[in-house]
């Protein structure tokens, strides 16, 4: 790892790299405060400007988006009782009663503590395991690959919605939509219609910006919510004490914090999950466990810590599967990915063998992401207020331009914009049927490698399947995945019995 | 009136298993038209191996759906799926609009097209203030080029306009 971060150090310490994690944090906590525009949604639109930047310099834009969108949504959430993003969600419960207490500063203040905290801790725990889950990765063969693809996809489907089975089906219609153009093994044309543009497959950027942000912006459109104004409440008050948050106040809830960031870390690394299921847990979990669990919802800065520092720890669990062994563990690190494969890397436990100098270098801008985010988030947080009260009809179009823009220069063909409006029509279609979008899109980018893996796997032992259940490592996944399926179908029945 | 055994009944998720059950067909029915056969090929390794497994567990999936639709317990609805006729035809407007800006904007230009579908949009959105729709719109169409073709040198068609 040493003989790795100084060459790591040179490639990440310039003035360029520095700017762009700034202006990558900078876009994120805005777009995250803005309620509506949402960081999977940005993330997709600024992939194509990393496709002209060097990797590093992408990568560390769309990393300070990441950590900044998630906590950004806590503006809003604080502020007007709107999260920004469905990450914050939980932090309204206590952050907008102590907004409305005159406290709106202290919530504030904790909500940036709490995110950096628990963001900087899940970075180190990344830059601790990654190296070693990498070296056991790098030991697995087709079969083994194949059980974890299988096991990603099942996890992300159940996980990502109430629904179970919607989600499965997502999935599986994203390996189809992946099966569209020239088949990995033999080469012949699968579902083209005759279309030559179709050959090469469905092209990645416009199908995304498609799923996560057309379908955004006809969303909205039928909401015709043309202003997210709302009463904003001050974000400082003429007392002191209720701007900041004291060392007693932080001492009493390091607990929390800590308890909080293992959450994080633990449900970020699981693929699919995401930092809103994290944020409610360690809200639930910090409840449980507080002395004063009569407090919550009516304005416990526990419950703050808790939430923002849940959510936030995610992005650092989230990219272990990512860079370790290849796999997103969430929406944002899934779009990420196409940074990654543009520029030849491929993510995985190769990538630590053959490219080791610029996974330390994004490790190191992880690190340093951390630190800005900080003074970003204290120096900038009466101008994040302000721009709650930008109208969404002019922040609309302008999403749409871009996406209409970034669809097309990826290749410079009109064709990738419709498939961008055909994504985006299909992504609002599943939103208002409640179909996740995100197992879509892990179907369709795990597709690939699901099939290649598992015809790998058929040609080694003569066309038998078998070794799936035979190998242990393998079999181990199969098991992981048959048990995850059946408990999240026994706690969705489970939770409708209580319902009815 | 219902009969006994279908009180509980769900027409929507009846309908949304349907329409995987047909999504499920019209790929096996598609199989043999639009996979190039490999004679020889053992089926398993075949190309159509993941698109007819695929389209089989999209069917089981959707009759998965249409049981849940069918029998008890109902399953908790969720908020109702379109708002209202007008909303929904805000959002059909829109998706013509957008079909149609992206036919427009290599050969007008993307700045000219931008600015007038930007007025168009921020209209639907419930803008109706002429001075901010079309200075907005000139403005951002002008930044996003700026943007994009001066900032990263990735050209935006010119067209006829600009």
């Amino acid at each position: 790892m040493l003989t790795h971060l100084v060459p790591a150090a040179q490639l990440f310490f310039t003035i360029q790299n520095l700017l762009i994690v700034s202006l990558g944090l900078f876009i994120g906590i805005t777009i995250g405060a803005i309620p509506g525009l949402n960081v999977p949604m940005t993330v997709a639109l600024l992939l194509p400007i990393t496709f002209y930047m060097q990797p590093i310099a992408g990568i560390s834009l769309l990393l300070g988006v990441y950590k900044g969108g998630t906590y950004g949504g806590s503006i809003s959430a604080i502020l007007i009782n709107t999260p920004g993003a469905p990450a914050a969600a939980a932090t309204c419960m206590d952050g907008y009663p102590l907004a409305r207490q005159g406290k709106a500063g202290k919530a504030l203040r904790a909500s940036i503590y709490g995110s950096v905290i628990g963001e900087f801790i899940s970075d180190i725990v990344l830059i601790t395991i990654a190296a070693q889950i990498a070296a056991i990765a790098l030991k697995f063969g087709p079969t083994e690959k194949f059980s974890l693809v299988f096991f990603a996809l099942c996890t992300i489907g159940v996980v990502s919605s109430e629904d179970k089975i919607k989600g499965l089906s997502a999935a599986l219609f994203g390996i189809f939509i992946r099966t569209i153009g020239s088949d990995p093994i033999t080469g012949s044309s699968r579902f083209t219609f005759g279309i030559f543009n179709l050959i090469g497959g469905i092209p990645f950027l416009p199908h995304l910006i498609g799923l996560f942000a057309v379908s955004e912006f006809f969303i909205q459109i039928e909401r015709k919510v043309s202003s997210s104004k709302k009463d904003i409440v001050a974000p400082v008050s003429k007392n002191r004490e209720d701007n900041i948050v004291t060392w007693k106040e932080f001492k009493a809830n390091i607990k929390t914090i800590i308890r909080s960031t293992l959450i994080g870390i633990g449900i970020g690394a699981l693929p699919g999950s995401g930092s809103a299921i994290s944020a409610f847990v360690s809200y639930g979990a910090a409840k449980n466990s507080s002395k004063e669990p009569e407090k919550f919802g009516k304005g416990s800065l526990e419950g703050v810590f808790a939430a923002e520092t849940g959510n936030n720890a995610v992005t650092g669990g989230a990219l272990i599967p990512l860079l370790t062994l290849g796999i997103p563990g969430d929406a944002i690190t899934a779009i990420m990915l196409g940074v990654f494969l543009v520029h030849g890397l491929v993510p995985g436990p190769d990538l630590f063998v053959k490219s080791a100098n610029i996974i330390y270098a994004i490790f190191i801008g992880l690190i340093v992401a951390n630190i800005l985010h900080f003074f970003i988030a204290s120096i900038g947080l009466r101008l994040f207020t302000k721009l709650l009260s930008i109208s969404r009809a002019i922040l609309f179009p302008i999403v749409i331009m871009i996406c209409v823009a970034g669809s097309y220069t990826v290749n410079s063909n009109i064709f990738d914009v419709y498939v961008m409006i055909f994504f985006g029509v299909l992504g609002y279609i599943m939103k208002k049927f409640n179909f996740p979008v995100a197992p879509l899109m892990m179907g369709y980018i795990l597709g690939s490698l699901l099939e290649t893996s598992l015809v790998q796997t058929m040609i080694l032992s003569n066309g038998s399947v078998l070794p799936i259940f035979t190998r242990p490592i393998s079999l181990l996944f199969v098991i992981l995945t048959v048990f995850f399926v059946i408990w999240s179908l026994f706690i969705q029945r489970k939770s409708r019995a209580n319902k009815i | 009136m219902k009969l006994p055994f279908l009180r509980h009944t769900n027409p929507r998720r009846i309908i949304e298993g349907g329409v995987l059950i047909l999504l499920g067909g019209a790929i096996l029915l598609l199989i043999p038209v639009e996979i190039q056969r490999i004679s020889g090929m053992e089926t398993k390794l075949s190309p159509s191996f993941l698109p007819s497994t695929v389209a089989i567990l999209l069917i089981l999936m959707g009759l998965a759906l249409v049981i849940q639709g069918i029998l008890p317990p109902r399953p908790v609805e969720s908020k109702s799926t379109f708002t209202s006729r007008e909303s929904t035809f805000r959002v059909l407007l829109s998706i013509v609009l957008l079909i149609v800006y992206s036919i427009l904007f290599p050969i007008i230009g993307f700045v000219a097209t931008s600015a007038l579908f930007f007025f168009i949009y921020a209209y639907l959105f419930g803008m109706r203030n002429l001075i901010k729709m079309t200075g907005g719109g000139i403005a951002a169409s002008v930044i996003v080029w700026l943007f994009f073709e001066k900032l990263f040198n990735i050209p935006l068609p010119h067209g006829v306009l600009f």
